[in-house]
Protein backbone atom coordinates (compact mmCIF):
# COMPACT_ATOMS: atom_id res chain seq x y z
CA UNK A 1 0.00 0.00 0.00
CA UNK A 2 2.33 2.91 1.26
CA UNK A 3 5.91 2.50 1.87
CA UNK A 4 6.41 -0.77 1.01
CA UNK A 5 9.80 -2.05 2.97
CA UNK A 6 9.76 -5.47 2.73
CA UNK A 7 13.33 -5.63 5.06
CA UNK A 8 12.14 -3.78 7.64
CA UNK A 9 8.96 -6.10 8.04
CA UNK A 10 10.53 -9.23 7.27
CA UNK A 11 13.61 -7.84 10.28
CA UNK A 12 10.51 -6.36 12.26
CA UNK A 13 8.56 -9.59 12.42
CA UNK A 14 11.20 -11.49 13.21
CA UNK A 15 12.26 -9.56 16.29
CA UNK A 16 8.95 -9.09 17.50
CA UNK A 17 7.48 -12.44 17.26
CA UNK A 18 8.28 -15.12 20.34
CA UNK A 19 10.44 -18.01 19.64
CA UNK A 20 8.41 -20.52 18.65
CA UNK A 21 8.80 -24.16 18.45
CA UNK A 22 9.78 -25.37 14.53
CA UNK A 23 6.58 -25.58 12.86
CA UNK A 24 5.31 -25.54 9.50
CA UNK A 25 5.81 -22.75 7.61
CA UNK A 26 1.96 -22.60 6.78
CA UNK A 27 1.09 -22.46 10.65
CA UNK A 28 3.62 -19.82 11.60
CA UNK A 29 2.77 -17.42 8.45
CA UNK A 30 -0.85 -18.20 9.88
CA UNK A 31 0.15 -17.31 13.35
CA UNK A 32 2.01 -14.07 12.38
CA UNK A 33 -0.62 -13.44 9.69
CA UNK A 34 -3.46 -13.06 12.98
CA UNK A 35 -1.00 -11.03 14.64
CA UNK A 36 -0.81 -8.51 12.27
CA UNK A 37 -4.31 -8.40 10.77
CA UNK A 38 -6.84 -9.77 13.65
CA UNK A 39 -6.31 -6.13 15.29
CA UNK A 40 -8.01 -4.62 12.86
CA UNK A 41 -11.04 -7.16 12.82
CA UNK A 42 -13.24 -3.94 14.02
CA UNK A 43 -12.03 -2.10 10.77
CA UNK A 44 -12.85 -4.43 8.30
CA UNK A 45 -16.24 -5.14 10.34
CA UNK A 46 -17.05 -1.72 9.74
CA UNK A 47 -16.48 -0.94 6.26
CA UNK A 48 -18.50 -4.57 5.72
CA UNK A 49 -21.27 -3.43 7.62
CA UNK A 50 -21.45 0.14 6.25
CA UNK A 51 -21.05 -1.42 2.53
CA UNK A 52 -23.22 -4.41 2.83
CA UNK A 53 -25.66 -2.84 4.71
CA UNK A 54 -26.86 -5.40 6.84
CA UNK A 55 -24.78 -7.44 9.80
CA UNK A 56 -24.87 -11.32 8.69
CA UNK A 57 -23.77 -10.10 5.08
CA UNK A 58 -20.99 -7.94 6.67
CA UNK A 59 -19.83 -11.06 9.15
CA UNK A 60 -19.74 -13.35 6.14
CA UNK A 61 -17.56 -10.93 4.13
CA UNK A 62 -14.97 -10.55 6.79
CA UNK A 63 -14.51 -13.97 7.32
CA UNK A 64 -14.03 -14.38 3.51
CA UNK A 65 -11.80 -11.34 3.33
CA UNK A 66 -9.73 -12.83 6.14
CA UNK A 67 -9.29 -16.17 3.91
CA UNK A 68 -8.62 -13.78 1.05
CA UNK A 69 -6.15 -12.20 2.46
CA UNK A 70 -4.29 -15.11 4.51
CA UNK A 71 -3.90 -16.46 0.75
CA UNK A 72 -2.55 -13.13 -0.34
CA UNK A 73 -0.24 -12.39 2.35
CA UNK A 74 2.44 -14.24 1.47
CA UNK A 75 2.55 -11.47 -1.22
CA UNK A 76 2.15 -8.72 1.52
CA UNK A 77 5.27 -6.67 1.19
CA UNK A 78 4.25 -3.52 3.71
CA UNK A 79 3.67 -1.87 6.83
CA UNK A 80 0.42 -0.40 6.16
CA UNK A 81 -1.75 -3.46 7.15
CA UNK A 82 -4.96 -2.29 7.89
CA UNK A 83 -5.16 -0.20 4.21
CA UNK A 84 -4.27 -3.40 2.19
CA UNK A 85 -6.58 -5.17 4.55
CA UNK A 86 -9.58 -2.59 4.01
CA UNK A 87 -8.74 -3.01 0.00
CA UNK A 88 -9.56 -6.37 0.02
CA UNK A 89 -12.32 -6.10 2.05
CA UNK A 90 -13.68 -3.63 -0.22
CA UNK A 91 -13.41 -5.60 -3.07
CA UNK A 92 -14.87 -8.45 -1.15
CA UNK A 93 -18.13 -6.62 -0.79
CA UNK A 94 -18.36 -5.70 -3.89
CA UNK A 95 -18.09 -8.89 -5.62
CA UNK A 96 -20.48 -10.60 -3.07
CA UNK A 97 -22.64 -7.89 -3.67
CA UNK A 98 -22.79 -8.75 -7.36
CA UNK A 99 -22.71 -12.29 -6.73
CA UNK A 100 -25.84 -11.98 -4.31
CA UNK A 101 -28.04 -8.78 -5.71
CA UNK A 102 -31.59 -10.79 -5.59
CA UNK A 103 -30.99 -12.18 -2.45
CA UNK A 104 -29.11 -9.31 -0.04
CA UNK A 105 -31.76 -7.61 2.68
CA UNK A 106 -30.71 -4.62 2.69
CA UNK A 107 -30.84 -2.98 6.46
CA UNK A 108 -31.34 0.95 5.96
CA UNK A 109 -33.36 1.15 9.14
CA UNK A 110 -30.44 0.47 11.22
CA UNK A 111 -32.38 -2.04 13.72
CA UNK A 112 -29.83 -2.84 15.52
CA UNK A 113 -30.80 0.70 17.41
CA UNK A 114 -34.08 -0.24 17.93
CA UNK A 115 -36.31 -1.68 20.22
CA UNK A 116 -34.51 -0.37 23.73
CA UNK A 117 -36.60 0.74 25.81
CA UNK A 118 -36.42 1.96 29.82
CA UNK A 119 -33.22 4.31 28.89
CA UNK A 120 -32.76 7.64 30.26
CA UNK A 121 -34.14 10.53 28.00
CA UNK A 122 -30.14 12.11 26.74
CA UNK A 123 -29.42 8.11 25.93
CA UNK A 124 -32.24 8.06 23.88
CA UNK A 125 -31.71 11.31 22.14
CA UNK A 126 -28.27 10.48 21.46
CA UNK A 127 -29.38 6.93 19.99
CA UNK A 128 -32.04 8.43 17.83
CA UNK A 129 -29.45 10.87 17.01
CA UNK A 130 -26.68 8.06 15.74
CA UNK A 131 -29.68 6.11 13.97
CA UNK A 132 -30.43 8.80 11.98
CA UNK A 133 -27.17 9.26 10.86
CA UNK A 134 -26.38 5.76 10.24
CA UNK A 135 -29.86 6.15 7.83
CA UNK A 136 -28.36 8.93 6.31
CA UNK A 137 -24.38 7.21 5.68
CA UNK A 138 -26.45 4.00 4.29
CA UNK A 139 -28.63 6.21 2.08
CA UNK A 140 -25.18 7.59 0.53
CA UNK A 141 -24.02 5.95 -3.35
CA UNK A 142 -21.34 3.53 -2.66
CA UNK A 143 -18.95 5.29 -3.47
CA UNK A 144 -19.65 8.78 -1.42
CA UNK A 145 -19.84 5.67 1.84
CA UNK A 146 -16.91 4.11 1.71
CA UNK A 147 -14.64 7.51 1.09
CA UNK A 148 -16.23 9.15 4.05
CA UNK A 149 -16.53 5.87 6.31
CA UNK A 150 -12.43 5.59 5.38
CA UNK A 151 -11.59 9.25 6.38
CA UNK A 152 -14.27 10.07 8.94
CA UNK A 153 -14.20 6.96 10.81
CA UNK A 154 -11.03 4.98 9.76
CA UNK A 155 -8.72 8.38 9.23
CA UNK A 156 -7.55 7.32 6.08
CA UNK A 157 -5.36 9.91 3.91
CA UNK A 158 -6.98 10.47 0.13
CA UNK A 159 -3.67 9.03 -1.19
CA UNK A 160 -4.41 5.99 1.19
CA UNK A 161 -8.55 5.77 -0.19
CA UNK A 162 -7.11 6.01 -3.56
CA UNK A 163 -5.71 3.16 -3.47
CA UNK A 164 -8.43 1.28 -1.44
CA UNK A 165 -10.91 2.46 -3.98
CA UNK A 166 -9.09 2.45 -7.07
CA UNK A 167 -9.61 6.89 -7.89
CA UNK A 168 -6.86 9.42 -8.31
CA UNK A 169 -6.83 11.71 -5.15
CA UNK A 170 -8.62 13.87 -6.45
CA UNK A 171 -11.74 11.97 -6.94
CA UNK A 172 -11.58 10.88 -3.12
CA UNK A 173 -11.32 14.76 -2.11
CA UNK A 174 -14.45 15.27 -4.75
CA UNK A 175 -16.61 12.32 -3.70
CA UNK A 176 -15.91 13.28 0.61
CA UNK A 177 -17.09 16.91 -0.47
CA UNK A 178 -20.11 15.33 -2.14
CA UNK A 179 -21.08 12.93 1.02
CA UNK A 180 -20.78 15.61 3.05
CA UNK A 181 -23.11 17.85 1.57
CA UNK A 182 -25.55 14.98 1.09
CA UNK A 183 -25.11 14.10 4.75
CA UNK A 184 -25.07 17.14 6.43
CA UNK A 185 -28.69 17.72 4.00
CA UNK A 186 -30.05 14.71 5.06
CA UNK A 187 -29.24 15.12 8.72
CA UNK A 188 -30.98 18.33 8.66
CA UNK A 189 -33.58 16.43 7.28
CA UNK A 190 -34.23 13.91 9.83
CA UNK A 191 -33.66 16.31 12.59
CA UNK A 192 -36.61 18.36 11.33
CA UNK A 193 -38.84 15.17 11.36
CA UNK A 194 -37.91 14.53 14.51
CA UNK A 195 -38.70 17.84 16.43
CA UNK A 196 -42.48 17.19 14.48
CA UNK B 1 -6.70 33.87 -2.37
CA UNK B 2 -9.85 34.67 -3.40
CA UNK B 3 -13.30 32.78 -1.87
CA UNK B 4 -13.96 30.92 -4.22
CA UNK B 5 -10.67 29.24 -4.56
CA UNK B 6 -10.61 28.45 -0.97
CA UNK B 7 -14.18 27.29 -1.37
CA UNK B 8 -12.54 24.36 -3.20
CA UNK B 9 -9.82 23.93 -1.08
CA UNK B 10 -11.59 23.51 2.12
CA UNK B 11 -12.40 20.19 2.30
CA UNK B 12 -8.64 19.60 1.86
CA UNK B 13 -7.30 22.30 4.22
CA UNK B 14 -9.69 20.24 6.48
CA UNK B 15 -8.47 17.07 5.83
CA UNK B 16 -4.94 18.38 6.49
CA UNK B 17 -4.19 17.24 3.03
CA UNK B 18 -2.82 21.02 1.74
CA UNK B 19 0.82 21.53 1.00
CA UNK B 20 2.30 24.31 3.49
CA UNK B 21 1.21 26.92 0.80
CA UNK B 22 -2.12 26.25 0.27
CA UNK B 23 -2.80 25.89 4.11
CA UNK B 24 -1.28 29.03 5.09
CA UNK B 25 -3.18 31.20 2.15
CA UNK B 26 -6.48 29.36 3.06
CA UNK B 27 -6.22 29.40 6.41
CA UNK B 28 -5.58 33.58 5.74
CA UNK B 29 -8.38 33.39 4.09
CA UNK B 30 -11.06 31.88 6.31
CA UNK B 31 -9.77 34.45 9.08
CA UNK B 32 -11.69 37.25 6.96
CA UNK B 33 -14.81 35.06 5.65
CA UNK B 34 -17.55 34.70 8.17
CA UNK B 35 -19.29 32.26 5.42
CA UNK B 36 -16.02 29.86 5.03
CA UNK B 37 -15.94 29.76 8.83
CA UNK B 38 -19.28 28.25 8.80
CA UNK B 39 -18.76 25.58 6.18
CA UNK B 40 -15.55 24.92 8.42
CA UNK B 41 -17.73 24.82 11.63
CA UNK B 42 -20.43 23.03 9.96
CA UNK B 43 -17.70 20.00 8.51
CA UNK B 44 -16.46 19.67 12.11
CA UNK B 45 -19.32 19.21 13.51
CA UNK B 46 -20.17 16.40 11.25
CA UNK B 47 -17.23 14.87 12.10
CA UNK B 48 -17.96 15.00 15.11
CA UNK B 49 -21.02 13.83 15.27
CA UNK B 50 -20.04 10.56 12.75
CA UNK B 51 -17.11 10.00 15.64
CA UNK B 52 -19.37 9.94 18.15
CA UNK B 53 -20.29 6.60 19.58
CA UNK B 54 -23.02 4.81 18.41
CA UNK B 55 -21.80 5.32 13.97
CA UNK B 56 -18.94 2.75 14.08
CA UNK B 57 -19.82 -0.88 13.72
CA UNK B 58 -17.22 -2.79 15.74
CA UNK B 59 -17.13 -6.83 15.50
CA UNK B 60 -19.90 -8.34 17.61
CA UNK B 61 -17.97 -10.43 20.19
CA UNK B 62 -17.31 -14.03 18.60
CA UNK B 63 -16.12 -12.77 14.83
CA UNK B 64 -12.81 -12.94 15.71
CA UNK B 65 -12.84 -16.51 16.99
CA UNK B 66 -14.88 -17.60 14.34
CA UNK B 67 -12.01 -16.04 11.89
CA UNK B 68 -9.83 -17.49 13.51
CA UNK B 69 -11.23 -20.97 13.20
CA UNK B 70 -11.86 -20.41 9.42
CA UNK B 71 -8.44 -19.62 9.03
CA UNK B 72 -7.11 -22.82 10.59
CA UNK B 73 -9.70 -25.00 8.67
CA UNK B 74 -8.70 -23.59 5.36
CA UNK B 75 -5.26 -24.39 5.94
CA UNK B 76 -6.37 -27.73 7.31
CA UNK B 77 -8.54 -28.66 3.76
CA UNK B 78 -6.32 -26.68 1.07
CA UNK B 79 -3.14 -26.21 3.39
CA UNK B 80 -1.90 -29.51 4.20
CA UNK B 81 -2.63 -31.39 1.43
CA UNK B 82 -1.14 -29.02 -1.10
CA UNK B 83 2.05 -28.77 0.88
CA UNK B 84 2.05 -32.76 1.04
CA UNK B 85 1.69 -32.91 -2.46
CA UNK B 86 4.75 -29.66 -2.84
CA UNK B 87 6.69 -32.11 -1.21
CA UNK B 88 5.84 -35.20 -2.84
CA UNK B 89 6.35 -33.83 -6.13
CA UNK B 90 9.35 -31.96 -5.75
CA UNK B 91 11.23 -35.15 -4.40
CA UNK B 92 9.45 -37.58 -7.56
CA UNK B 93 11.10 -34.22 -9.55
CA UNK B 94 14.74 -34.35 -7.19
CA UNK B 95 15.03 -38.01 -8.04
CA UNK B 96 13.93 -37.40 -12.10
CA UNK B 97 17.02 -35.05 -12.37
CA UNK B 98 19.19 -37.17 -10.43
CA UNK B 99 18.49 -40.69 -12.26
CA UNK B 100 18.38 -38.19 -16.00
CA UNK B 101 21.74 -36.59 -15.08
CA UNK B 102 23.59 -39.97 -13.63
CA UNK B 103 22.17 -41.94 -17.09
CA UNK B 104 23.22 -38.58 -19.45
CA UNK B 105 26.59 -38.53 -17.45
CA UNK B 106 27.53 -42.57 -18.07
CA UNK B 107 26.01 -42.61 -21.26
CA UNK B 108 28.14 -39.50 -22.19
CA UNK B 109 30.97 -41.18 -20.68
CA UNK B 110 30.06 -44.14 -22.61
CA UNK B 111 29.58 -42.45 -25.97
CA UNK B 112 33.30 -40.60 -25.21
CA UNK B 113 34.73 -44.35 -23.96
CA UNK B 114 34.26 -45.42 -27.13
CA UNK B 115 35.15 -42.32 -28.95
CA UNK B 116 38.55 -42.40 -27.42
CA UNK B 117 38.61 -46.43 -28.09
CA UNK B 118 38.22 -45.74 -31.61
CA UNK B 119 40.79 -42.94 -32.18
CA UNK B 120 43.21 -45.54 -30.42
CA UNK B 121 42.31 -48.03 -32.82
CA UNK B 122 42.70 -45.04 -36.04
CA UNK B 123 46.10 -44.16 -34.41
CA UNK B 124 47.23 -47.74 -33.97
CA UNK B 125 46.62 -48.22 -37.94
CA UNK B 126 48.28 -45.43 -38.93
CA UNK B 127 51.98 -46.58 -37.07
CA UNK B 128 52.25 -49.93 -38.75
CA UNK B 129 49.12 -52.31 -38.66
CA UNK B 130 48.54 -53.96 -41.81
CA UNK B 131 45.49 -53.48 -43.76
CA UNK B 132 44.16 -57.33 -43.37
CA UNK B 133 42.33 -57.64 -46.51
CA UNK B 134 44.02 -54.89 -49.22
CA UNK B 135 41.83 -54.27 -52.14
CA UNK B 136 39.78 -51.33 -53.86
CA UNK B 137 36.62 -53.70 -55.45
CA UNK B 138 34.32 -53.67 -52.85
CA UNK B 139 33.47 -56.99 -53.74
CA UNK B 140 36.50 -58.39 -52.29
CA UNK B 141 36.15 -56.34 -48.95
CA UNK B 142 32.59 -57.33 -47.90
CA UNK B 143 32.73 -61.13 -48.31
CA UNK B 144 36.48 -61.02 -46.49
CA UNK B 145 34.28 -60.15 -43.24
CA UNK B 146 32.01 -62.94 -43.42
CA UNK B 147 33.12 -65.41 -40.47
CA UNK B 148 34.90 -62.57 -38.85
CA UNK B 149 32.24 -61.11 -37.53
CA UNK B 150 28.46 -61.95 -36.39
CA UNK B 151 27.06 -59.27 -38.94
CA UNK B 152 28.64 -58.04 -42.71
CA UNK B 153 29.03 -54.25 -43.02
CA UNK B 154 28.02 -52.26 -45.74
CA UNK B 155 30.90 -51.75 -47.98
CA UNK B 156 30.54 -48.58 -50.31
CA UNK B 157 32.96 -47.58 -53.61
CA UNK B 158 33.69 -44.12 -53.48
CA UNK B 159 36.91 -44.00 -55.69
CA UNK B 160 35.13 -42.16 -58.26
CA UNK B 161 34.52 -39.28 -56.19
CA UNK B 162 38.25 -39.24 -55.09
CA UNK B 163 37.88 -41.62 -51.98
CA UNK B 164 38.91 -45.12 -53.10
CA UNK B 165 39.02 -47.81 -50.97
CA UNK B 166 41.95 -49.80 -49.92
CA UNK B 167 40.52 -52.71 -47.96
CA UNK B 168 39.31 -54.00 -44.24
CA UNK B 169 40.32 -55.14 -41.07
CA UNK B 170 39.54 -56.09 -37.75
CA UNK B 171 39.85 -53.87 -35.06
CA UNK B 172 38.15 -54.13 -31.46
CA UNK B 173 36.41 -51.15 -29.84
CA UNK B 174 33.31 -50.60 -27.32
CA UNK B 175 34.01 -53.94 -25.83
CA UNK B 176 33.69 -55.90 -29.05
CA UNK B 177 35.19 -56.47 -32.70
CA UNK B 178 33.83 -53.68 -35.46
CA UNK B 179 34.83 -53.92 -38.93
CA UNK B 180 37.27 -51.28 -40.04
CA UNK B 181 37.24 -49.68 -43.70
CA UNK B 182 40.06 -48.27 -44.99
CA UNK B 183 39.25 -45.23 -47.51
CA UNK B 184 41.94 -42.79 -48.95
CA UNK B 185 41.82 -39.23 -49.62
CA UNK B 186 45.40 -38.18 -51.26
CA UNK B 187 47.51 -38.60 -48.75
CA UNK B 188 44.92 -39.08 -46.03
CA UNK B 189 43.62 -42.15 -44.69
CA UNK B 190 40.22 -42.36 -43.70
CA UNK B 191 39.10 -45.43 -41.42
CA UNK B 192 35.45 -46.20 -41.00
CA UNK B 193 34.46 -48.24 -38.28
CA UNK B 194 31.41 -49.87 -38.80
CA UNK B 195 29.39 -52.42 -36.11
CA UNK B 196 25.44 -52.86 -35.34
CA UNK B 197 23.87 -49.88 -33.56
CA UNK B 198 22.43 -51.23 -30.69
CA UNK B 199 24.49 -49.60 -27.69
CA UNK B 200 26.24 -46.54 -26.74
CA UNK B 201 27.28 -44.12 -30.02
CA UNK B 202 30.46 -42.03 -29.94
CA UNK B 203 29.52 -37.77 -30.41
CA UNK B 204 28.38 -37.04 -33.64
CA UNK B 205 31.53 -35.21 -33.84
CA UNK B 206 34.88 -34.66 -31.93
CA UNK B 207 37.92 -33.24 -32.73
CA UNK B 208 41.56 -34.64 -30.85
CA UNK B 209 45.23 -33.62 -31.49
CA UNK B 210 44.30 -33.10 -35.42
CA UNK B 211 42.29 -35.75 -36.43
CA UNK B 212 38.39 -35.19 -36.71
CA UNK B 213 35.56 -37.91 -36.09
CA UNK B 214 32.52 -37.85 -37.37
CA UNK B 215 29.49 -40.66 -36.17
CA UNK B 216 26.29 -41.51 -37.58
CA UNK B 217 23.90 -44.29 -38.03
CA UNK B 218 22.90 -45.85 -41.02
CA UNK B 219 20.26 -48.84 -41.36
CA UNK B 220 21.15 -50.18 -37.82
CA UNK B 221 24.59 -49.36 -38.46
CA UNK B 222 26.84 -46.87 -35.93
CA UNK B 223 29.32 -45.59 -38.10
CA UNK B 224 32.65 -43.37 -37.48
CA UNK B 225 34.83 -41.56 -39.83
CA UNK B 226 38.66 -41.03 -38.28
CA UNK B 227 40.83 -39.10 -40.02
CA UNK B 228 43.58 -36.60 -39.96
CA UNK B 229 41.58 -34.71 -43.34
CA UNK B 230 40.34 -31.72 -43.00
CA UNK B 231 37.05 -31.55 -41.39
CA UNK B 232 35.32 -30.26 -44.54
CA UNK B 233 36.30 -33.19 -46.74
CA UNK B 234 35.85 -35.79 -44.46
CA UNK B 235 32.34 -34.21 -44.17
CA UNK B 236 31.71 -34.71 -48.02
CA UNK B 237 32.88 -38.19 -47.13
CA UNK B 238 30.88 -39.32 -44.81
CA UNK B 239 27.58 -37.21 -46.52
CA UNK B 240 28.67 -39.71 -49.69
CA UNK B 241 28.84 -42.60 -47.46
CA UNK B 242 25.32 -41.50 -45.87
CA UNK B 243 23.47 -41.49 -49.22
CA UNK B 244 25.03 -43.95 -50.77
CA UNK B 245 23.43 -47.56 -50.24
Amino acid sequence: MVNYCPAALAVESRATSEPEPRTMFNDRSRTEFERMFLPHLDAAYNLARLLMRNAQDAEDVVQESYLRALRAFRGFRGDAGRPWLLTIVRNTCFTWLQQNRDRIHVDLDGDRHAGNTGTPESQTLDRERSKGLSRCIEHLPSDFREAIVLRELEELSYREIAEITGVPAGTVMSRLSRARARLADCLKKSFRSDAR
Amino acid sequence: MTCQDARTLLHAFFDGELGPADRTAVDAHIQTCASCTASLAELQSLRDTMRAEGTYHHAPPGLAEQVRSALRASQRIEGKPVRVEWRMWSAIAAALVLVAGFLLTRSNRERELIADELFSAHTRALMGREIDVASSDRHTVKPWFNGKLPFSPPVADLASDGFPLEGGRLDFAGGRTVAALVYRRNLHRIDVFVWPADGAQPPAQMDRNGFHEISWTKDGFAFTAISDLNVAELSSFTRLLQTRD
